[in-house]
């Protein structure tokens, strides 16, 4: 701090008083990027960013109104949108957010993949991505629970089937792991604390990795032509004029909620970004559930071990690209397969 | 000086538990079935207080009537539980005037253990339904200001900062 009041004042003149850029340590985002940084798909993971600020801030206050107690989660979820000050925007604010940063994660995840910055030596800025975005899904469905309607007493049943096949992994998962709280209430406990914890942690590893091994560019590409300050404002830019999107969508098409969930009944699918494995339930059954989600999740993670050529270049890539976008396409058909195919019992219920 | 405010808010918040203190309400279950009785009790009412008794849930207020209360300030009642109330989380108050106490109370639906798995507020009678719930998601005009102007300043600061030089 005292070099920076030293650059800035005259020769012999006393030291100028610290200005809140020097407080806040504004002065050491002060450095050179490329200036293809401050491209649109260079701001898809600064703007999952911003979502999850939006979720943080709508989920403590949800927080306060909500009670994780099985027989009182559904009337506390109506309580919110009919009687909270501003409780049904910030419930329907939560839900849009969380769609919003799926897609955005989901996007920014296709693009680091096109771009193949996963390489050397950027292995675990990715493998921290990838972290993320599972927290990020368990996160989505862990808040689909929490309505206890009956789209989470549904999803809940899956999974609770789910990990009693999947035996020693899936024990935390199950109403058998405790008697003393509800799964529900332990549901609840992750989604407002271990999740975002382990979310926010590896936000910090990969947000450290990346200013330390700086934005990955291609041979050709200019690597500075812009500063990071700059590219900070216009993500702060974005980042408003994405809650401002989220606050209209949450205006205009509100959350719904169904009916208190009844046990021993499917009737619903799972939310879009579920779907596929809908997909594989329905031609697996519940052993597929059990398999096939995690390799799947698994396979997200290979791509720094099996595409180890020097080249990043898309030209150069073509096996990998063509597997990868080939996975993404099939997870695609598989959603829209299990949001046209009727409702089916899975459960045996 | 501000050392003496310290000291008088302190004081003050020490003082705060007293101010309620002798007045107790007790239930002789945590847990109950709607339609069932439970008996509840208290003491520190003041002589021959009348308490009201009400049964609060995050969507409806029950009255369970009314106590009387002893010479020595304690009362005793058994109320029913009424037969429409959903189960849920409740509070049981009580209320004497400006005295006034609470206990929770759990309203479990008929037939269900204690601790029971989701969907256990969807009565065994209920059908599953894919139809949202029809919501009263009418919004004061405050919340209607305090998220437009949300939207709109949003939206300004955004564009500003997005073309600024």
């Amino acid at each position: 701090m005292r070099e920076q009041l030293e650059k800035e004042k005259e020769p012999g003149a006393p030291l100028p008083e610290p200005g809140w850029k020097l407080r806040l340590g504004w002065q050491g985002n002060d450095y050179p990027i490329p200036a293809i940084a401050n491209r649109l798909p260079y701001f898809l993971g600064g703007l999952t960013f911003c979502g999850i600020l939006i979720q943080i801030l709508s989920g403590v206050y949800l927080a306060q109104y909500y009670n994780p107690d099985p027989l009182g989660a559904h009337s506390s979820v109506i309580y919110i949108v009919e009687r909270a000050w501003l409780g049904d925007f910030v419930r329907s604010l939560h839900l849009w957010s969380a769609n919003l940063v799926l897609i955005s994660v989901t996007l920014h995840l296709l693009w680091v993949f096109w771009r193949g910055s996963y390489k050397k030596p950027r292995e675990l800025t990715y493998w921290a991505g990838v972290g993320m975005l599972g927290i990020l899904f368990f996160l989505y469905f862990t808040g689909t629970v929490m309505k206890n309607d009956q789209e989470g007493v549904e999803a809940l049943a899956h999974s609770v089937a789910a990990a009693e096949r999947a035996g020693l992994a899936g024990v935390l998962l199950t109403p058998g792991f405790t008697r003393s709280t509800s799964l529900l209430t332990r549901l609840y406990g992750m989604h407002v604390s271990v999740l975002p914890l382990a979310l926010l942690g590896l936000l910090g590893l990969h947000f450290w990795l990346i200013r330390y091994l700086d934005i990955h560019t291609h041979p050709g590409e200019a690597e500075g032509g812009s500063n990071f300050q700059v590219h900070l404002r216009k993500l702060a830019a974005l980042g408003l004029l994405f809650f401002a999107l989220t606050a209209l969508l949450a205006v205009f098409s509100p959350a719904q909620l169904l009916s208190a969930g009844v046990s021993g009944v499917e009737i619903t699918k799972p939310p879009f970004f579920f779907l596929w494995i809908y997909a594989v339930e329905n031609v697996l059954g519940t052993p597929g559930l059990v398999v096939v989600p995690p390799l799947v999740y698994l396979l997200f993670f290979l791509p720094p071990l099996l595409d180890r050529k020097p080249s990043a270049r898309p030209g150069d890539r073509k096996l990998i690209l063509g597997a990868g976008f080939g996975l993404f396409l099939l997870l695609f058909v598989l959603a829209v397969y299990a949001r046209l195919a009727p409702a089916q019992q899975h459960l045996g219920m | 000086m501000k050392r003496a405010i310290f000291l008088t808010f302190l004081v003050g918040l020490l003082a705060l538990p007293a101010a309620g203190h002798g007045t107790s309400l007790s239930l002789s279950r945590s847990q109950v079935q709607p339609g069932e009785r439970i008996k509840v009790k208290g003491g520190g009412w003041g002589e021959n207080a009348v308490i009201e008794l009400t049964l609060e849930g995050a969507l409806n207020t029950y009255p369970l009537g009314k106590a009387q209360g002893n010479a020595h300030g304690e009362f005793q009642a058994e109320v029913l539980i009424p037969a429409e109330a959903k189960p849920g989380s409740y509070t049981l108050n009580a209320q004497a005037g400006t005295t006034a106490a609470s206990a929770p109370l759990r309203v479990a639906p008929g037939g269900a253990p204690a601790g029971s798995e989701p969907g256990a507020e969807g009565a065994a009678e209920e059908r599953a339904s894919l139809e949202p719930l029809q919501l009263d998601r009418s919004w004061s005009r405050s919340e209607t200001a305090a998220v437009w102007a949300l939207i709109v300043a949003a939206a300004l600061v955004g564009g500003l900062l997005w073309f600024r030089k």
